[in-house]
């Protein structure tokens, strides 16, 4: 390959890691915003730390569900900000990125749901569990088709993650709650646990993307 | 384990999601084998050599030696 050739190709992938950085650290942040404004304003009812952290990483999914959901309706456009090398290999995965916008909007659903519900929020407890059941149905299916129709490296990376992410909730949820055993923190509230299952298997998919040479700019 | 997918299919002429295509995996697993960050299973290394019609050991290269 040309000396020019690889310079132009580093010039592409910079543009576009940056495009990508700027596009998603706008939108998080004026997610971030809104949230923030909406939980002084009191509308969110009493958002307490457990509460306000499930929140955070309900946004976080709901973010990349909000990226990876443009890549699908806009292949072109979307090509410019994911981690691709053009719009083609979007569309060749539009099912399985589809499928995987829909799941992670479920779970992005599900943990603002149970966030937001009642005694201290505004959802009255039995919608906010008849919603979550739904979404939590939702992300379900959608991530069991994916994993009947991934390929062998998406497999290998599932399996990875499942694996870092177990070993994570061992050491932080096993250390948390040994200590709470013997009254030296307060014990992780119910919410707290699902806040640490979504946001360590998030950063975990993360590393195991990462394992494979995959987050590298295409 | 070193392989020598990337030339192979250069050879061919073909783009990753060419190979991808024909092989029936995602464009992201050819990236991965050719830059030795996944090794691919044995009926996936089976088809990539038939299809180039090579030797899967003149595909992928594994150093050690058994003992003398």
């Amino acid at each position: 390959m040309m000396a020019e050739d690889i310079a132009s190709q580093s010039r592409r992938k910079m543009r576009k890691m940056v495009l990508s950085l700027a596009l998603g650290g706008a939108i998080g942040f004026s997610g971030a915003v809104v949230v923030g404004e909406a939980i002084e304003s009191g509308v969110l009812g009493a958002i307490d730390v457990s509460r306000g952290v499930a929140l955070g990483v309900a946004l976080l999914y709901l973010l990349m569900a909000a990226m990876v959901g443009f890549g699908v309706l806009s292949p072109k456009l979307g090509a410019k900000v994911l981690n691709v090398e053009d719009g083609q290999e979007l569309i060749e995965q539009r099912r399985l990125l589809g499928l995987s916008a829909i799941g992670t909007l479920a779970i992005g659903g599900l943990l603002s749901v149970l966030a937001l519900a009642a005694p201290a929020g505004p959802i009255p407890d039995t919608p906010a569990l008849g919603i979550a059941l739904a979404l939590g149905g939702v992300a379900g299916v959608s991530s069991w088709i994916i994993y009947r129709e991934m390929d062998e490296l998406m497999h290998v990376m599932v399996q990875d993650a499942g694996a870092c992410a177990f070993n994570a909730l061992m050491l932080v949820g096993g250390t948390w709650v040994a200590l709470a055993h013997l009254d030296r923190v307060a014990p992780p509230a119910p919410l707290d646990w699902l806040s640490l299952f979504f946001g360590v298997l998030l950063l975990a998919s993360f590393w195991a993307t990462w394992r494979r040479g995959q987050l590298a700019m295409r | 384990m070193h392989n020598r997918l990337k030339t192979h299919r250069e050879a061919a002429g073909w783009s990753q999601g060419e190979l991808a295509r024909r092989l029936g995996v995602s464009r992201q697993t050819i990236n991965a084998v050719e830059t030795d960050k996944y090794d691919p299973s044995l009926p996936l290394a089976l088809r990539m050599a038939k299809l180039f019609a090579v030797d899967v050991t003149d595909l992928f290269i594994d150093e050690w030696q058994p003992e003398a």
